[in-house]
């Protein structure tokens, strides 16, 4: 549990808090730092060692 | 004609409910201060959508016959309130705030509309929003239709989104309380900036039949009101189980939070970080205050770091994935350009590419976080932590500037909290704790999945002892 996150780790976290992909600086190219961000997050999951058995969370109960 | 004196516009749902049926003013008089009220300065704080005069009056007249026939429906009978404009509204514009939809009108009343009219309570206006609830990712908080809300502590700041005009609404007093919805942050954000209370609840508890949808897997509709005491009352009359909503847990609730556990017995989790190093320098006085008033309860505290996973990557491919099905004809036909906001229009195009394999691997890991989570709340039974860091931010200033603490802190703390606990679908309760220069500072609660009354009744504990929350916004004449 004490494991230092990284910087990226910590900018992760938070740009999470807000509904949103994190990308976005000013024109131009907006959709393609928009299009970035989701290649980013895509690295992020791809790279995270998930088990076999782990079924996605379709049977949604709280 | 009774006149209504300015304190009424700050009253408790209790004290309102007493003066109603003592008959020291009717709910036609009621309704049509707090019309006027609305009306006024609703639209200088850019918070108000629509009004709904006539239908208000025309319900506030049945609600005053009931109540000369002695027929009493509860403490919401005569309530005027807010709806944020992503709910139906039969027959009246519901623009989820976004300049594609400002025509769009409904044949039916939103679920949550319709259990508010049961109970009597009276809807006198559509609440301002970010458009379609920020699905897309905003930059200014001019990315709505009404343009960017005010908040009424400081109108050179931004009153939080995308629950904004019911944050604002509430903060000023034109309302006794509104409706909000949350996917990830839309309630804690303005009820943290406008210094009001808001309720999150469980995923499940509340329907979301006649609310836009942002994520089926997310979206969850709450209360913003003057306490912990109001929510839970509101929160009564709006759960339930709803066959129009296929994500509704089937649960009813019933405020009772004299039958939670007692303090003594039930163990807050917090970080010292997020106290410390993670809230900006000014803000920590205050939030050391609130957390030495819990202290104080009797409670055993019990010191915890959230699970560690990536909270931002799987919310956003979730969230992204499911909003940009939602919203896939409007991205298709080029709709989407006449958004407000910039980003908000390349973050719902640039949903198009989330794959399915994407979409799959965050729900793994949501799995995941929701068994780490279920692990944590059997250590303790409520989470403890600043609902934002800071205070709200300039109307101008772009939203997606990161402020990262100068000096690394050494523990994550709880920081993330808010996706992470979206994810998880727990509920989680916002309490107004303090100021700095004049603008509001919240502490959220957050509890395992259905403890809303243990929630409460700490919040109800914590106003008993301060004044935060009575706080009242100097406004313009």
């Amino acid at each position: 549990m004490s494991k230092k996150p990284t910087r990226r780790q910590w900018t992760a976290v938070l740009t999470a808090a807000a509904a949103a992909p994190v990308a976005a600086q000013a024109p131009p190219g907006l959709v393609d730092q928009a299009r970035q961000a989701v290649e980013r997050n895509r690295e992020v999951l791809t790279n995270y060692k998930v088990p076999m058995a782990v079924e996605p969370a379709f049977r949604f109960e709280a | 004609m009774a006149s209504i004196p300015d304190t009424v516009f700050f009253s408790s749902l209790g004290e309102l409910s007493a003066k109603l049926k003592a008959r020291e003013f009717s709910a036609v008089e009621l309704a049509k201060a707090f019309l006027d009220r609305l009306e006024r300065l609703g639209p200088r704080l850019n918070a108000l959508a629509l009004p709904l005069r006539q239908e208000a009056l025309r319900q506030a007249r049945l609600v005053d016959r009931d109540l000369k026939k002695d027929r009493p429906k509860g403490v919401l009978q005569g309530i005027p309130y807010g709806v944020k404009d992503l709910l139906a509204v039969t027959g009246h514009p519901t623009t989820w705030g976004a300049a594609p939809y400002a025509g769009q009108v409904f044949d039916t009343d939103a679920k949550v509309v319709q259990k508010l009219e049961k109970a009597g309570a009276i809807c006198i206006g559509k609440l301002a929003m970010v458009e379609l609830a920020g699905g897309g990712g905003y930059r200014f908080a001019a990315a709505s239709l009404t343009g960017p809300a005010l908040n009424p502590w400081d109108r050179s700041r931004w009153a939080g989104g995308s629950s904004s005009g019911s944050g604002a609404a509430v903060a000023a007093g034109l309302v006794p309380f509104a409706l909000g919805s949350e996917t990830s942050g839309s309630i804690v954000t303005p009820a943290a900036y406008c210094g009001v209370t808001g309720l999150r609840p469980t995923y499940g508890y509340v329907s979301r039949s006649g609310a836009m949808a942002l994520s089926w897997t997310l979206d969850k509709i709450g209360p913003m009101a003057r306490s912990a005491e109001d929510c839970g009352l509101i929160l009564q009359a709006i759960a339930g189980k709803d066959a129009d909503d296929p994500g509704t847990a089937g649960k009813s609730f019933y405020y009772a939070p004299q039958f939670a556990r007692p303090f003594k017995d039930l163990k807050i989790g917090y970080a010292p970080a997020d106290f410390e190093a993670w809230a900006q320098p000014e803000t920590q006085p205050a939030f050391r205050a609130a957390l030495a008033a819990f202290k104080s309860f009797g409670c055993q505290m019990v010191e915890v770091e959230i699970p560690d996973f990536p909270y931002g990557p799987v919310l956003q491919t979730i969230l992204g994935a499911e909003a940009g099905s939602i919203f896939e004809e409007l991205i298709a036909s080029g709709q989407v350009d006449k958004l407000a906001d910039e980003k908000q229009i390349a973050g719902l195009k640039a949903t198009q590419g989330i794959l399915a394999k994407d979409y799959l691997k965050a729900m793994r890991i949501r799995r995941l976080i929701m068994n780490a989570f279920r692990e944590l709340f059997f250590k303790v039974d409520v989470l403890l932590a600043p609902a934002r860091n800071s205070v709200a931010s300039k109307v101008q200033d772009p939203l997606d500037a990161v402020i990262v603490p100068k000096a690394t802190p050494q523990s994550r703390g709880l920081q993330g909290l808010t996706p992470a606990t979206n994810l998880v679908g727990a509920p989680a309760l916002f309490l107004p704790c303090g100021f700095v220069d004049g603008l509001p500072l919240a502490v959220q609660l957050v509890g395992r999945a259905f403890s809303e009354n243990t929630l409460l009744a700490f919040g109800r504990e914590y106003q008993a002892q301060t004044d935060w929350h009575r706080r009242q916004p100097k406004l313009p004449a």
